[in-house]
């Protein structure tokens, strides 16, 4: 699959999306409660055509410094708020922008923030898809300071209706080019741990000591070559354009 | 009689047992398969369904080398398996993920083959990780032979003669599986996205299909290379084909699994316990015929655990469970012939048996008594088991009150609010993968300070939670709280979206000396899969078998309706 630029386009599913982007996450200073909740972020970023993983990548030292006690409520009255984003990425305000609609919907039946000072408010966008789940209709409008209306909706527990964006991106996944995804999902090898002789032993039916000695039992069938095992560097699959 | 009747009416109906009780680690390690099950589940719709699976081409040289294509034909949906058989090295084999040598790959899609799907497939398989799907793709599979149990099964068949069943009975399989890949996972198709009217549209059918389907090839591939070296060979006899299953190994990575999807395992529990407690409550009179398909069921476990040869470290051994059965097959035998459950009448009598030996039986032994008594309620039991589902996605109620949590915390999670997790072994072990084929982990912090924790940590995460919310006020919203502490927001999440499910967490911290992996990896591999055999390995990896006794494809064709499971050696 090739796009207008004659680029490869990979379809890319929701599982390794939401995969790499909290693997990835996991490697910035936001904390695993908050990343393991905005698996999403970036994929709908995606299948919307904004910035999606590019962006990730291009705010990824960003994000390395990202500090959520900076979001601030600026003013409040009644089911209208402010919110002061202390120049945090959009991706880290989307969350508690969606949690605040939600609860000022269920109190007065509407809602509206306005979100200032976030860097790459355009993303602020992805929030009217992202917060049907939460059982709130979202519209959004601005640039700069960006205006968020919501209005409670009712769930019908099919995700085809209730969410028609996931649904498509479990029908279709999204399209991302190539090279850009083996940089992520290479940025996102990061996060996982190093391979050693000493990490080996950590998972199998047995181990292997360094003297060549084995715990366990050996009926498991395995065959198991011993001096892969005890090899000092395992290569990995990646014989065939392994870093394109 | 008024003593009889009073007798009767104080008894309540059974029902599903409590998630206090439940959900402890060791308990859920001794679930036994079961027709709810997810193999057993399966193989029953393709019966009911007279599923075709037929061979569409077997081009394997007498190296072991070829593509392999199966038709799977549905009611109303087709399917094509793509194999590669390669050669089986030596060098780099071993059962883990890290493993790079595979004697099979292959891939379920939808549709009937084409030659662009094997090609594809061809190109892609070997890339594993750095490889793609095709569109139509559900599921990426892998396989290696046991060596030695292949090779003699191929020296007899060849000779032609059948192989020893006991040869075969040491690990009752020829081929094991590596690995079975799906949900998205390589740009396989997801499975939420199949929908219910797909003829693999519940969770994990497409899997379980693959791994029949690689027992099926495993037999084929031995019939044909005994056919390649020697012209009097002879087809494995079928009933020796149905004893075979296909080879499991499994292991930490079930322990995500069991966290990453909440929903789906307490929906799975769920549905055994409505089955179990449905069955429980059924009131049998003596000479019902019920009691004597229950008696036959639990005689043929016997000889199934009589006949078992393999060695378990940390679970009973199959001399005990199948003496443990004895006592219950011989409870049911007085209730056959008298009506009564140790000289007493009872409302509930399988409920009242249930009760007195639950704490007499090993652990095993009882889920196998229960497990069996789901045949009983067979209609009600494949409706419980066609609804098991649970998405994956858990949403904040950002209304709720810190108060409403709060209390919502101490109901559901007191004991994760009791577990001290000020000791040095609360939090002794680590859980990560390796950047060497992703590979699920656990070791001693100390051991691997780099790794990033990716277990879920309920206890702490629940204490800390909690101290958290005491320090705000009452009627503070949930909203409002998760902004001042944003670390907290997939708990809360987590929290929130489960808690009307009965079973969706097992009741243990991940992180400690005292936690025991095997035990949820028991739990899937056995009680959710319904894989038999289960041997543990350092308390963190099983070896089972898969499709133990399942029908072959001509009897599947058939129709063939009786119970499969707990085959008898074929002597």
């Amino acid at each position: 699959m090739l796009n207008s630029q004659n680029t490869e386009m990979l379809r890319i599913m929701p599982r390794e999306m939401r995969m790499m982007t909290e693997r990835i996450l996991s490697l910035t200073s936001l904390p695993k409660g908050f990343y393991l909740a905005a698996q999403d972020l970036v994929m709908y970023s995606q299948k919307l055509g904004l910035g999606g993983f590019a962006l990730l990548e291009e705010r990824f030292e960003l994000l390395k410094h990202a500090d959520l006690g900076k979001i601030s409520i600026i003013s409040e009255e009644g089911a209208t708020l402010r919110l002061d984003a202390g120049d945090q990425h959009a991706w880290c305000v989307i969350p508690g922008v969606i949690d605040l609609l939600g609860e000022l919907a269920h109190s007065f039946g509407a809602a509206r923030i306005t979100v200032v000072n976030a860097l790459d408010p355009s993303e602020l966008q992805l929030t009217s898809s992202l917060a049907a789940r939460n059982g709130i209709a979202v519209t959004v409008a601005g640039s700069d300071e960006i205006l968020l209306a919501a209005s409670a909706i009712s769930l019908s527990g099919d995700i085809s209706q209730d969410e028609p964006l996931l649904w498509e991106l479990l029908q279709e996944g999204a399209a991302i080019p190539a090279p850009l995804w083996w940089r992520i999902y290479h940025l996102a090898q990061k996060a996982l741990a190093p391979d050693s002789v000493v990490s080996r032993r950590h998972a199998g039916p047995l181990i292997v000591n360094d003297d060549g000695t084995v715990i366990g039992r050996k009926d498991n069938d395995d065959e198991t070559d011993i001096s892969f095992l005890t090899s000092p560097k395992i290569s990995g699959y990646e014989t065939e354009g392994a870093h394109s | 009689m008024s003593e009889l009747r009073a007798t009767l009416i104080k008894e309540a109906p059974p029902r599903p047992r409590p998630s206090e009780e439940l959900m402890r680690p060791g308990k859920l390690a001794a679930f036994q398969p079961s027709r709810i099950s997810n193999t057993r589940a399966l193989m029953n719709k393709l019966i009911r369904e007279r599923w075709d699976i037929s061979i569409e081409r077997f081009d394997v040289d007498e190296t072991g080398s070829g593509t392999v294509v199966y038709s799977i034909k549905a009611p109303s949906q087709e399917f094509s398996f793509i194999a590669f058989s390669r050669p089986p090295s030596r060098k780099a084999r071993t059962g883990r993920i890290i493993g790079q040598a595979w004697d099979m790959m292959g891939t379920l899609n939808e549709g009937p083959a084409t030659e662009a799907d094997i090609e594809s497939a061809r190109q892609e398989l070997p890339k594993l990780y750095r490889g793609r799907a095709t569109p139509n793709a559900l599921v990426w599979a892998r396989s290696n032979r046991s060596m030695r149990v292949f090779d003699q099964t191929l020296a007899a068949l060849a000779e032609g003669k059948q192989p020893s069943i006991d040869d075969l009975s040491q690990v009752c399989y020829l081929m094991r599986n590596t690995g079975l890949d799906g949900n998205g996972t390589f740009g396989t198709r997801p499975f939420p996205s199949l929908g219910p009217d797909h003829a693999l549209g519940r969770p994990l059918e497409a899997q379980c299909l693959t791994a029949y389907l690689m027992r099926e090839y495993s037999c084929d591939l031995v019939e044909h290379l005994a056919r390649l070296a020697s012209p009097k060979a002879v087809k494995l006899d079928p009933a020796i084909r149905r004893y075979l299953g296909v080879g499991n190994g499994s292991a930490l990575g079930l322990i995500f699994f069991v966290h990453k999807h909440p929903q789906l395992i307490s929906s799975f529990i769920s549905a055994r316990e409505q089955a179990i407690a449905a069955a429980r409550g059924l009131q049998l009179a003596k000479g019902d015929a019920r009691l004597d398909e229950l008696l036959a069921l639990i005689r043929r476990a016997i000889i199934f655990r009589r006949e078992d040869r393999m060695t378990y470290e940390t679970f009973a051994s199959s001399a005990q469970v199948a003496d443990d059965l004895e006592k219950v097959a011989a409870a049911i035998e007085e209730l056959r012939q008298t009506g009564l459950v140790g000289g007493e009448p009872r409302t509930y009598p399988l409920d009242a048996i249930a009760q007195r030996f639950e704490a007499e039986l090993v652990p095993e032994a009882y889920e196998t008594y229960l497990s069996l008594l789901i045949e009983l309620v067979p209609d009600e039991a494949d409706t419980l088991a066609a609804a098991i589902a649970g998405p994956d996605e858990v949403n904040v109620s950002p209304a709720e009150t810190v108060e409403s949590l709060s209390t919502l915390i101490r109901q559901q999670y007191q004991w994760a609010l009791d577990i001290d997790m000020s000791t040095p072994e609360a939090y002794k072990y680590v859980w990560y993968k390796s950047e060497t084929a992703e590979e699920p982990r656990r070791g001693a912090r100390e051991e691997i300070p780099e790794a990033i924790d990716l277990g879920l940590d309920i206890c702490g995460g629940v204490q800390s939670l909690m101290a958290d919310l005491g320090r705000e006020a009452s009627d503070l919203s949930v909203a409002r709280f998760l902004m001042k502490y944003p670390g907290h927001r997939y708990l809360v999440a987590r929290i929130q979206t489960l808690r009307d499910l009965p079973y969706p967490t097992p009741i243990a911290n991940i992180n400690s000396e005292a936690f025991i992996p095997i035990d949820l990896v028991r739990l899937m591999n056995v009680g959710f899969h319904g894989i038999d055999k289960t041997r543990d390995f350092l308390r963190r990896n099983l070896r089972g078998v898969l499709c133990h006794g399942a029908p072959t494809p001509d009897e599947i064709r058939a129709g063939r309706a009786d119970f499969w499971a707990y085959p008898a050696e074929p002597r």
